[in-house]
Formats: C-alpha cells, sequence, structure tokens
C-alpha cells in the first residue's frame, strides 16, 4: 500500500464477531452483574466501539504514525517550542515499575523515592531561576502562567490592594492574557516599540495603582531579549505591580542568566520545552512554577517538603491558592527532565543555551539574504523573519513557504506569529542541530525562491509530497465533522 | 553529557561566520551584572550512573510493589503490552501540536478516532482532543456551563472526588463564580436538596449547571436517572464519569447529561503518582462553541482525499487571546492515543468484562470483609469498584499494620458531610486476584485480633 493512500479509520474495519478474551479464565462460578447492580444503571446495547484484532490495530497506528512528522525524523524548527533532541533514556528511567506503579495515595512513606526526586526538582528549578521557592502542579505552560496569575492576585489581595489589571505585550503568546483573564483580570495591551521590545514610554503610560502585572517572555517572542529589563523591573516595582516570566523561551538563557536576578517574581517552566521531554503530539508537557520568597506562601498545594530527613506532603497551607491539579502534576514528565537535568549538570545545561543561541544566530545569518528579519538587534535562541514585502516575494508567502519546507522534508517554523510581524516566520532550531542540518535547511530555503522563478505555480500550490496536500479548513469549520458516522 | 552535535572546531567556525570572539558576545544584550549567576546545582552524570541512581529512587517507592487496594481517582487496571508499545513511537511521542496538518494527519487522525471513542463511550455528540486531568476538566466544564447559560452559579455534589472539588473552587473563585455543595445522604447525593421548587432548594435559577460524579466518591452508583427530572431544565446536568464503568454502566447522554467529563486514567494509563492521565470533556453537539480545549475535524484535501485538520480554532487562546475559552494549549495528546489505542484494543467484550470483573471482585471483597467482627459497610447501597468500610479500631493504625504486612489496604477517608466517622476507601479492579483476596481477609482479620 502506497504511503499516501487514505487510511481508513478503525471504525471503517470493524468486522464483527466476538472479539478477543482478555482477561484470565474464571475458576469458579461467577455471579452475574445484575445480581450485583441494579438492572436500570446498566446498558442496554453494547458499546458501539467496533472489534478489531490486536494486529490490525498495532497496522493501523503504525501506519498513523508514518503520517507525522518528528523530531526523531527531522528538523523541526518550530518557533517558541523548543523542538530539541529527546533522550531516550528520560523516557525509560520514567517507565521504572518502581516510579509508573506507584499510587498518587500510596502515602509518604511509601512514596519517599518519587517525593524526594519531586523534592530536587523544585530546587534545582528555584536556583536556575534564581528565585526561592517552586511547585510543580502546573500541567503545561499555561496551567503554570494561571498558577502564577492566580498568585499575583492572591498576594495583592493580601495587601489589601485592588489591582485588576494585567499588562500583556502585543508580541505575547495568546495564553498569557487568556490565563490572566481566567486568573479574574483585566488585560491592558501593550504596543511594542519599533525596536520590537517593551516600549518604556507606552509602559509608562499604562503602569498605574490598578496594574498587577507586567507579563513577560525574555527573550520576547521575537527573539530578542529586552535589554531595558532591568529600568523595566524598576518601573513595574516602583508601581506596585508584580513581574511574571513566561519560560516558553527559557532555552536561550537557563545557566547563563536568571529571571530572579531580573527581578521577576514568579516564573512558569515548560519542563517539556528547556528540558526536553517528548511533546507527545500536543502534551503532556509540564509547567512549575517558581516564585520570590514573598509568594511562597501561595504556592499551590500539595506541596512536597523536607522534615527530618523524609519528604512529606503538605495538602494544606493558609494562603495558598488552592489545589491545581487532581494529583502532583505530569510526574512522569518530570522525572524524564529530571533524569535530563541530572546528566546534563549546570555546565551542560549552560552549553545547552550557549549552542541553542549559537545555532539561531548562525541561521539567521546563513538566510539573511534570503529573507529579512523584522528587527535587527541581536537574535537569542530564535528569530523572526518576514515575508511582507511583496514587491520582493510576489505571492510568496509563509504559508507556501511553509508548505515548500514541508516537501523538502523539514518541519515548518512557526507561522503567523508573532501577531505584531506581518507575514512572520518564527525559527528555533535549538542546539540539538548540527551546522550541515542548518545549511541544508538555509539550501532549502533559497531553493524554493529558485523553484519560484521558474515554476511559481508548483509552489504556490505545495506541498505535493505530503500523504495529504493542502487541508480545506473552511469547510472543516463550516461543516464540522468531529465524530465518525456509520 | 550533553546532546549537542558540534565538534569543537564547528562551533568556533559558527562563531566566526558570525564575527564573533567568544560565546560570551552571543549574550551582549543581556546587561553584563547578570551574567554567569552562581547556581548550586549537582555535578553531570553519565547514563550509566543516571539510571543507577534513578533505580535506587525507584527502590524507595516501598508502594509500589505492595498489593494495592487503592482507588480513589486513580486506578490499578491492566493495560496491553501494545498501548506502550504504540505511544512510544517516535512519530507519535516527538511529535508537537499538529500545527501544520499534512504532516500530522497521524495524529489529527488519532484524535478524531479518540473523539469517536468517547462520543460513543458517554453517548454524546462531541468530545475534545483532552484537558489535564479530570480535575481541571471539571473545572473547564463549570465554566463552559457558565457561559452557555450566562448564569455564575455552580452546584457540585459532595460525593464528587474532593480533590476534583478543590480544584474547582481555585478555578471559579478568582471569577467571582459562585459554588455550592449539594449535600450527601446515605452514601449518594441527596435528591430533595436539589428539587426545584422546593422551599429551601440549592439549584435555583442562577444555577448554570449541577454536576454530579458517577459511580461517586465512595464507589457508591447515584440515582442518575433522577436528576434531570428535579433540575430545572433551563439547568445544566454535569457528571463526571469513570470512563471504565461505562463498559457496563449507561451512557451519561441516556440520562439526560448535558457535559460529560472525567479521567482517561482507567483506559491504559500507569499509576505513575499520579500523572499524566488526561481530562476529557463530552457534551452536546449545540454546546460546541463553548467546548475549550482542541477538536479535530475531518475534511477534504485538494485533490478530494480525505484529511484531517484542528478545527473551530476561533474559541481558543491562539485566535481569540483573553476572550477564549479556556488558556489551554498544550494538552495530554499522548494519554489521549493510549485511551483510544487501548478501548480499540479491548473491545466492546474486553471494556465490559475488564469493568464486570472490576464490579464481581470489589463484591466478593466487600462481603468476606464485611463478614469479620466489628467492619461494616457504610454506605449499604449499589456500589461499583470501590466501597467505604468502618474498621472497630482507628485507621491509621490498620493502615500502617496493613503496609508492615504487604498490602496499601485503602484510602483514610477523613469524616465530612454526610460521613460521620472516619472510613476507609477500599477498590478492586479486575487485577485484583482471588489470593489477593484472600489475604486480604486474612491479614484484616489477623490485625482486628
Amino acid at each position: 500500500m502506497p504511503m499516501d493512500a487514505n487510511e481508513p479509520t478503525l471504525f471503517e474495519l470493524d468486522h464483527g464477531g466476538e472479539g478477543r478474551d482478555w482477561l484470565p479464565r474464571s475458576g469458579g462460578e461467577e455471579k452475574a452483574i445484575d445480581d450485583l447492580l441494579p438492572g436500570e444503571s446498566l446498558r442496554r446495547e453494547p458499546l458501539n466501539v467496533p472489534i478489531v484484532s490486536e494486529p490490525e490495530v498495532v497496522r493501523h497506528f503504525t501506519r498513523l504514525s508514518r503520517r507525522n512528522f518528528c523530531i526523531d525524523s527531522g528538523f523541526y524548527p518550530l518557533g517558541s517550542c523548543t523542538m530539541k533532541y529527546n533522550p531516550k533514556i528520560n523516557d525509560a528511567l520514567a517507565a521504572l515499575p518502581g516510579f509508573s506503579q506507584l499510587h498518587p495515595e500510596a502515602g509518604m512513606e511509601a512514596s519517599q523515592g518519587t517525593l524526594r526526586i519531586l523534592y530536587e526538582m523544585q530546587t534545582y528549578l528555584a536556583a536556575l531561576t534564581g528565585l526561592s521557592g517552586a511547585a510543580l502542579n502546573p500541567c503545561a505552560g499555561a496551567h503554570g502562567e494561571l498558577c502564577g496569575m492566580m498568585m499575583i492576585r492572591a498576594y495583592h489581595q493580601d495587601q489589601g490592594d485592588k489591582r485588576t489589571t494585567v499588562l500583556v505585550p502585543d508580541s505575547a503568546h495568546g495564553t498569557n492574557p487568556a490565563s490572566a483573564a481566567m486568573a479574574g483580570f483585566k488585560i491592558a495591551e501593550l504596543k511594542s516599540g519599533p525596536d520590537g521590545c517593551v516600549d518604556i514610554e507606552e509602559l509608562k503610560r499604562y503602569l498605574n495603582e490598578e496594574t498587577a502585572a507586567l507579563m513577560l517572555t525574555n527573550p520576547n517572542t521575537l527573539g530578542l531579549f529586552e535589554k531595558n529589563i532591568l529600568e523595566i523591573e524598576k518601573l513595574v516595582h516602583d508601581a506596585g505591580a508584580l513581574l511574571y516570566y513566561d519560560g516558553a523561551n527559557l532555552n536561550a538563557i537557563s545557566g547563563v542568566a536568571r529571571p530572579g536576578d531580573m527581578g521577576f517574581n514568579v516564573v512558569h517552566i515548560n519542563l517539556h520545552k528547556t528540558f526536553s521531554t517528548p511533546h507527545g503530539g500536543g502534551g503532556p508537557g509540564s509547567g512549575p512554577v517558581a516564585v520570590c520568597e514573598k509568594l511562597k506562601p501561595y504556592l499551590p498545594v500539595p506541596l512536597i517538603e523536607k522534615e527530618n530527613g523524609q519528604y512529606i506532603i503538605v495538602r494544606d497551607s493558609e494562603k495558598s491558592i488552592g489545589q491545581l491539579s487532581t494529583f502532583f502534576g505530569n510526574v512522569g514528565v518530570i522525572l524524564r527532565a529530571y533524569v535530563y537535568m541530572r546528566m546534563l549538570g549546570l555546565e551542560g545545561i549552560r552549553k545547552n543555551s550557549v549552542t541553542a543561541v549559537l545555532n539561531a544566530r548562525y541561521l539567521q545569518s546563513r538566510l539573511k539574504d534570503l529573507i529579512p528579519s523584522e528587527h535587527d538587534g541581536d537574535c537569542m535562541h530564535e528569530f523572526v523573519l518576514t515575508l511582507k514585502d511583496h514587491d520582493r516575494f510576489g505571492d510568496l508567502n509563509v504559508m507556501a513557504m511553509a508548505k515548500n519546507l514541508i516537501d523538502r522534508g523539514f518541519h515548518a517554523p512557526t507561522v503567523y506569529f508573532p501577531l505584531i510581524v506581518k507575514e512572520a516566520l518564527m525559527i528555533e532550531p535549538t542546539e540539538t542541530e548540527s551546522k550541515r542540518t542548518l545549511d541544508a535547511f538555509a539550501e532549502a530555503v533559497a531553493s524554493i525562491f529558485e523553484e519560484y522563478q521558474t515554476d511559481p505555480e508548483r509552489v504556490l500550490h505545495a506541498p505535493h509530497e505530503t500523504p495529504v496536500r493542502k487541508l480545506d479548513e473552511v469547510k472543516a469549520a463550516r461543516q464540522p465533522d468531529l465524530a465518525y458516522q456509520e | 553529557m550533553d546532546f549537542i552535535p558540534h565538534t569543537p572546531d564547528e562551533f568556533q567556525s559558527m562563531l566566526a561566520a558570525l564575527n564573533l570572539n567568544d560565546e560570551k558576545e552571543l549574550f551582549r544584550t543581556i546587561p553584563s551584572n547578570l551574567h554567569d549567576p552562581d547556581i548550586s546545582f549537582p555535578s553531570p552524570l553519565s547514563e550509566m550512573e543516571i539510571t543507577e541512581s534513578m533505580q535506587t529512587a525507584a527502590g524507595e517507592n516501598r508502594g509500589s510493589k505492595l498489593i494495592s487496594f487503592l482507588g480513589g481517582g486513580a486506578y490499578n487496571h491492566f493495560s496491553p503490552q501494545a498501548v506502550a508499545a504504540l505511544i512510544s513511537r517516535s512519530e507519535f511521542a516527538t511529535a508537537y501540536t499538529p500545527y501544520q496538518p499534512e504532516v500530522s494527519q497521524g495524529t489529527l487522525q488519532s484524535i478524531y478516532e479518540f473523539q469517536t471513542l468517547m462520543c460513543r463511550l458517554t453517548g454524546m455528540d462531541v468530545a475534545n482532543a483532552s484537558m489535564y486531568d479530570a480535575a481541571s476538566a471539571l473545572a473547564e466544564s463549570a465554566l463552559m456551563a457558565c457561559r452557555i447559560t450566562r448564569k455564575e452559579k455552580i452546584v457540585v455534589s459532595a460525593g464528587v472526588n474532593p480533590h476534583y472539588r478543590r480544584v474547582l473552587k481555585t478555578y471559579l473563585d478568582p471569577q467571582g463564580i459562585e459554588w455550592i455543595e449539594a449535600p450527601i445522604r446515605d452514601g449518594a447525593t441527596d435528591l430533595d436538596a436539589l428539587k426545584t421548587g422546593a422551599v429551601e432548594t440549592i439549584v435555583d435559577d442562577r444555577c448554570a449547571a449541577f454536576f454530579v460524579q458517577n459511580p461517586n466518591y465512595y464507589g457508591v452508583l447515584e440515582p442518575v436517572d433522577q436528576f434531570r427530572g428535579v433540575l430545572d431544565p433551563k439547568t445544566l446536568l454535569g457528571t463526571v464519569v469513570n470512563p471504565h464503568s461505562l463498559g457496563i454502566l449507561k451512557a451519561p447522554g441516556e440520562w439526560g447529561a448535558d457535559i460529560v467529563t472525567g479521567d482517561l486514567q482507567p483506559l491504559g494509563m500507569p499509576l505513575q503518582f499520579g500523572g499524566p492521565y488526561a481530562g476529557f470533556i463530552a457534551c452536546r453537539q449545540k454546546h460546541v462553541r463553548q467546548l475549550p480545549g482542541r477538536l479535530a475535524g475531518r475534511t477534504t484535501d485538494a485533490d478530494g482525499k480525505i484529511g484531517y485538520v484542528l478545527t473551530l480554532q476561533t474559541r481558543e487562546q491562539h485566535i481569540r487571546r483573553a476572550k477564549a475559552t479556556s488558556n489551554i494549549c498544550t494538552n495530554q495528546a499522548l494519554c489521549a492515543l493510549a485511551a483510544a489505542i487501548y478501548m480499540f484494543l479491548m473491545g466492546p467484550k474486553g471494556l465490559r468484562q475488564a469493568a464486570e470483573a472490576s464490579v464481581r471482585n470489589a463484591h466478593i471483597l466487600q462481603e468476606r470483609l464485611c463478614s469479620l467482627k466489628g467492619v461494616e459497610a457504610v454506605f449499604p447501597k449499589p456500589f461499583f469498584h470501590e466501597f467505604l468500610l468502618h474498621l472497630p479500631m482507628p485507621l491509621n493504625s490498620f493502615i500502617s499494620a496493613a503496609r508492615d504486612m504487604g498490602v496499601l489496604p485503602g484510602i483514610p477517608i477523613a469524616p465530612a458531610g454526610g460521613l460521620e466517622r472516619e472510613a476507609l476507601l477500599v477498590c478492586a479492579t479486575e487485577k485484583t486476584r482471588k489470593q489477593d483476596i484472600d489475604f486480604y481477609v486474612e491479614m484484616m482479620s489477623r490485625i482486628l485480633e
């Protein structure tokens, strides 16, 4: 079967019959289920799930898997997502039965191994971010943002301060305003300056006694370090507001500089990005928070603490914002990140950031004659190019560029983001890509422009080499087909 | 130890290509006083060393080796080996959110098939691509109900898992949404407290939704057929369900639920000290635009071939920012994939048999434990695979003695509304063997002596 043929859903492969017996045969007589549970609570019809054999299921999902692009198969320069190589040892060790078979209610004495690792992880994250305490409960970056915003809200309330507004730069990830809104804040959007950074005058205009916090990504989503960070910090704190650090771009500076030293009060860290856990096709991730001393009382519970040499679970804490996830967050992800951090040590973590920035700077310079950057400054671990110059690029827009890169065996960069850059291509190579790969990517971009000269139609109608071609997203939204119907 | 391919020469040549002499110049936009912080951090380890170190830590988790009768939202179920094998394929594990559909058809079609399975399991029209866990899914469901009804009050049964209720509170309080707990009587939600028109009803016309868990936290089957009838027709009926139970229990869509949520962990995911699991939300078609989280939809490509995309994205944060239905971005995609593969492998028969075996084992265990002197079932109600016991001795002493004999006998539940004194929450699944039950009974009788 050729790769590009349709793979039917497993609902279409339902062959009926009995289906497999998965459980051991019972030795004795069994009570009928109707004798144990009231008849009206039970299903009348058998569950409508297809009957397919294990070989068919395995072949189906293996075939589907081949329709995915992944880090292990190629360069994945998806800006702001830090698609670095995920070491296999992380997965293997997180899957040790001692970890994977541990029930979250097993009790403290019976869970000392995992609790120790969680405790140490909190310590490492506090050290790396330059802050005083950390909590691992949030399950993803956006969950960490929500947690951070709730802590900021609780802190101000405790101070008797009625602060209702959170400032968010117009270059921020969409999760920032969405998280602040979920924590009950109003959002004010700060227009970025012409250099792509926070405009100090604009910031001053917005800061007042109602400002609860400024949410900042640093380096920001343009890949630029906020060079005025110390002035920003002073302005924000002088206004009585707090400073929130979106750790999406921590891979640029970890081990090199610390958000805590820049004056940030709360940080969330995307373990799946900077500390290299598999992204799983969209999760699970992990988004711990680290906080300064005065915010520690507000950390979410349960907290993991150490007392007389034992690791303990603290379920309640007077000023805590409360509980954010059912148990302790995505522990399996935290274990993977822990393995990764322990293998690297501080020197390795620092070297990651140095190399991530070197790779980005190198690739940007390789591309600079082909596609201009939106802003001049030195980029950090990622950079944003723009195809907005129609006179120069004609109809070769960002979407066409993305699809042609795909045809050439690369994943596309992040497209049309940040929103403040027209026709934006956001490229984050990460440190695990070789010079050879970066050179090949630059050559692929050049070849797209060449092909556009000779065969523009082909370029504009890409992709051609993928299992499906350009998909009708308008139809998908207008006539939503969200579940298979027989 | 690192994972960087550059040779030192290459590294230098790349710096030179940028006209830089030293790697420190890469960071010249960072104020100099911020450079090179003093960080205390352990020394790097080789793969051999970290393996040994993690094996030691895993060994310190004595709880993973004991015979477990723990439930309470995390369950020890059988999962076919093919589940773990398929989800560990790099193509699924090391891809990200399917932003470029042409090279993400594997993930997208899997999500579509997952959504379909969840609709069939719950009897609903639409299911999203996953949430973080049941607790956050319940909280997001409550917010969704408030948006649908434009009301700001939620009533939640005290029979809902206390962890979920605590997370619900964390989410609702900052938004100023009122929430009230509906009391439990004899182990199930007190219907009289819900009746509209009653003098002291808590479900008044300001109420967006009422949420009930079935089977509830105490394992008891709720009178699910009666909720719709006692609620105001405009109040949404929400429910938290254990998907494992739906192998035999009536689908919530059949008893009038408008929003169905829960945790996918019982469908093939390891316990892993509480995560990663995944939450889900399923709802009626008419409410899909208020549903949070990702959705995959089926469409066609430029050649008319079937393909899949993320759709109805105007609900989401990357488009609507502060006005989105939720801030969720990364969800628990790989866990949802595991659940889908699990359901396909087990099939209707396997799902039914697993649920039936859980019920049978729990009932045998309960009956035998209750035959011991002084041990009694707290609530004489139909239950699924968990039940509460009162013991004639302090719980903590019993649990600690049981642990010394190699058993995690249950979760201690403190007295709360509807539960007058402490009780032990005991769970059995299809993995509970006859000898485990025998051992538990014998052990308990010895400890009680």
